[in-house]
């Protein structure tokens, strides 16, 4: 079988890329939003997904093609040449996009079984009573005696801001009408939310009656007719019971279950489940680990539906910034694969975090999908994979950059330190003088780069230690690149006890820009060890 | 204590204090408890607790908070008033329950009597010609009593 009926996907390395035309994955207003941000900057739309009523209007806004009925089968490519699969009534539909945006609502639970009660006419879970309370508020019913209604928010312990706000919306419609007493019992407070706290204290002030309990939760008593509330105020320490006439209970906000197709085709989403986006502190919002494929609202765990503004400015931003990038002739630093060496083992193609690398007859390293971590160059077992330096701005070729290796081979008075440019170089820099100077730095792009034969290459070269430092797990801009590190730190070491050798001189160092004390601690560790043990460091050298 | 039963309570009597002059601030309670701390005479008797009073105006326990004489210890200090950050006034949110207690005749017998007392004498002691003779005696002038400020005041 030949590589190319493997995957379908064009060997060439020419490919011709689109960064014009924008998929939508999309199904309520918020995602009407971003089609709406996205036809300003002048791109086409492919939306996937029920827009309701705001079909005919979004329509005229510009080149937008609308599939209501679509399921997304499969996705594959890098940006700038997705090819889409979706199957409509009238069959499979092949297309082509250059972006891929998930903005589904997310999978509404309510917890009815959390509470111990039935769905009943009095008794609802929020979205149906939220749509029934809009309904009502045209023809608005009135009703001569007063009407109790209770809201039950996170009494399980878990609640969000976005079930809040929702919450909010819900007795900003009651108190408009007469004689309404709204009850909410909650256990945590979420309103630290810009605008929320305002609101909070907005239905409070309007008479909203708020019970939070630490411990003791109330206790629902539901016959087939009503439903009553016992619950013991903690500012009064007294017992109360209520029966309202209606009783709304919270729902879970759980990501959108039906992007497996988006999933497959960012391997790395999975170590971040149940959320596209990369759990880490270098991938704020919406960007996944996949250069070109972004998770907008619920898709990465944003409920609080005014945030979602923010959101679609975000993805509109980062297009933006990608399509100057493509003009200005793609990113610095790339991997490039020398054809001739590959053996199409794949390995790179499983361990790279951003999904970049295809195949046909070799390996291809797209140069706009990859981040220029290394990880690849570090696992091929072949070493066919390096990072290379762009010539210049108009031809394709690149200089294969070895991070300073050579300059390592002539310093054998030092400790060798391999630091991640994220985290571990912006600590070095901290460092005191003095400790500074018996180190010699190797910035390289991810400590997932660093292969073994590096680490060896050092120690061979007489290194007094060997330290290569990463990001703290999670944190790692290339999703597991340190975990990779200190995995393979891990592996060097044994094989130098298998050797007779001792391995305490190399060692993998958590660390963050702002915590250089673990760096520190680790040089000075070093740096004391080879002062004891100098007999024994000089014939490990002999040795090498 | 018994267990109350909301439905049976007077959600509306929040509003009725919040119309009185000065009771606009109870719904601003977030029961911080400040006023608590500062109040003198909850340090003497801790079931005068002003936290406690707002809370039961708000779940409108009614009958509760008129008939239960607490109202009446409030020693109008203006403590809590000063410390609140919601600006609750709860000094003034007093004035307008013990307006509303004055409304649905739940005030204490004996402030009932200092009120004929005043109506009738135009102050809380009455004066009448034993204590002028003192006066005389020490030679201050003789107190003629007259009530018809107050019997305006009261109507």
């Amino acid at each position: 079988m030949s590589p190319q009926s493997l995957t379908g996907i064009k060997t060439d390395d020419t490919i011709s890329k689109d960064l014009s035309t924008v998929l939508v994955l999309g199904g309520d207003a918020c995602s009407v939003q971003l089609v709406e941000r996205l036809c300003e900057e002048g791109l086409s739309i492919i939306y996937l997904g029920d827009m309701g009523p705001n079909a005919t209007r979004v329509k005229q806004m510009g080149k937008i093609q609308l599939i209501p009925d679509g399921f997304l089968k499969w996705i594959t490519g890098v940006i700038g040449a997705f090819n889409v699969s979706i199957q409509t009534r009238n069959g499979v539909q092949g297309l082509k996009a250059g972006f891929v945006v998930v903005a589904q609502p997310p999978t509404i639970l309510p917890k009815f079984e959390n509470y111990g009660v039935k769905p009943a006419n009095n008794v609802l879970s929020l979205s149906p009573f939220f749509d029934d309370l809009q309904r009502e508020e045209r023809h608005s019913k009135r009703k001569a005696d007063w009407r109790h209604i209770a809201f039950f928010v996170g009494l399980d312990g878990a609640a969000d801001t976005g079930t809040f706000s929702k919450v909010f919306d819900c007795i900003d419609i009651l108190i408009a009408q007469e004689q309404v007493q709204c009850y909410v019992f909650t256990r945590h407070l979420k309103v630290a939310e810009n605008g929320l706290e305002a609101r909070y204290r907005r239905i409070r002030e309007a008479g909203t009656l708020v019970f939070v309990f630490e411990h003791d939760c109330p206790v629902v008593e539901q016959t087939i007719e009503s439903v009553k509330i016992v619950f013991s105020d903690s500012q009064l320490s007294s017992e109360f019971e209520l029966t309202p006439d209606v009783l709304v209970i919270d729902e879970k906000l759980r990501p959108p279950t039906n992007v497996d197709a988006v999933r497959a085709l960012i391997p790395s989403s999975l170590s971040s489940k149940p959320y596209l986006t990369v759990a880490s502190p270098r991938y704020p919002g919406v960007s996944t680990a996949k250069v070109g494929v972004f998770a907008v609202g619920a898709a990465r765990g944003e409920f609080y539906r005014p945030k979602i503004a923010d959101d679609v400015n975000s993805v509109v931003g980062s297009i933006k910034k990608i399509v100057a990038l493509q003009e200005a002739k793609g990113r610095g630093v790339v991997a490039v694969v020398e054809p001739a060496t590959c053996t199409l083992c794949l390995t790179c193609v499983r361990v790279c975090p951003h999904a970049a690398i295809e195949f046909g007859v070799s390996a291809r390293v797209d140069s706009d999908a990859c981040l220029g971590c290394g990880i690849c160059a570090a696992e091929c077992p072949m070493q066919s994979i390096a990072l290379g330096q762009r010539k210049t701005a108009s031809e394709n070729s690149y200089v294969i950059d070895q991070h300073g290796l050579q300059v390592a081979a002539h310093d054998d008075r030092k400790i060798v330190a391999f630091l991640c440019e994220h985290s571990a170089a912006n600590a070095f820099c901290e460092l005191s003088s003095c400790l500074k100077a018996m180190v010699n730095p190797i910035v390289v792009p991810c400590a997932g780069a660093v292969g073994e034969v590096d680490i060896i290459q050092t120690l061979l070269n007489g290194a007094q230690g060997t330290i290569v430092a990463g990001c703290f797990r999670g944190n790692c801009a290339s999703v597991y690149g340190t975990n990779r590190a200190a995995h393979r730190v891990s592996l060097v070491q044994e094989a130098l006890v298998d050797a007779g050798l001792t391995a305490d001189r190399l060692v993998f160092v958590p660390s963050a820009s702002n915590a250089s004390h673990s760096l520190a601690l680790a040089i000075e560790q070093l740096l004391e060890m080879s002062g004891c043990q100098h007999s024994r460091e000089t014939s490990s050298t002999s040795l090498s | 204590m018994r267990r109350k039963n909301i439905n049976e309570l007077d959600s509306s009597f929040k509003w009725r204090v919040a119309k009185q002059p000065g009771g606009q601030g109870i719904t601003r309670c977030f029961s911080c408890k400040a006023c608590t701390a500062a109040c003198p005479i909850c340090s003497l008797d801790p079931r005068y607790d002003p936290r406690k009073i707002i809370r039961m105006v708000l779940l409108g326990m009614k009958d509760d908070v008129l008939t239960s004489g607490l109202l009446w210890l409030c020693s109008t200090c203006y403590g809590c008033r000063e410390v609140c950050p919601q600006d609750v006034r709860f000094t003034d949110v007093m004035f307008a329950i013990k307006n509303i207690a004055a409304q649905d005749e739940c005030v204490p017998a004996g402030l009932v009597g200092q009120k004929s007392i005043l109506k009738k004498h135009g102050r809380l002691y009455e004066v009448g010609d034993f204590e002028n003779q003192k006066r005389q005696k020490v030679g201050l002038p003789s107190v003629k009593e007259s009530a018809d400020d107050y019997d305006v005041l009261l109507q």
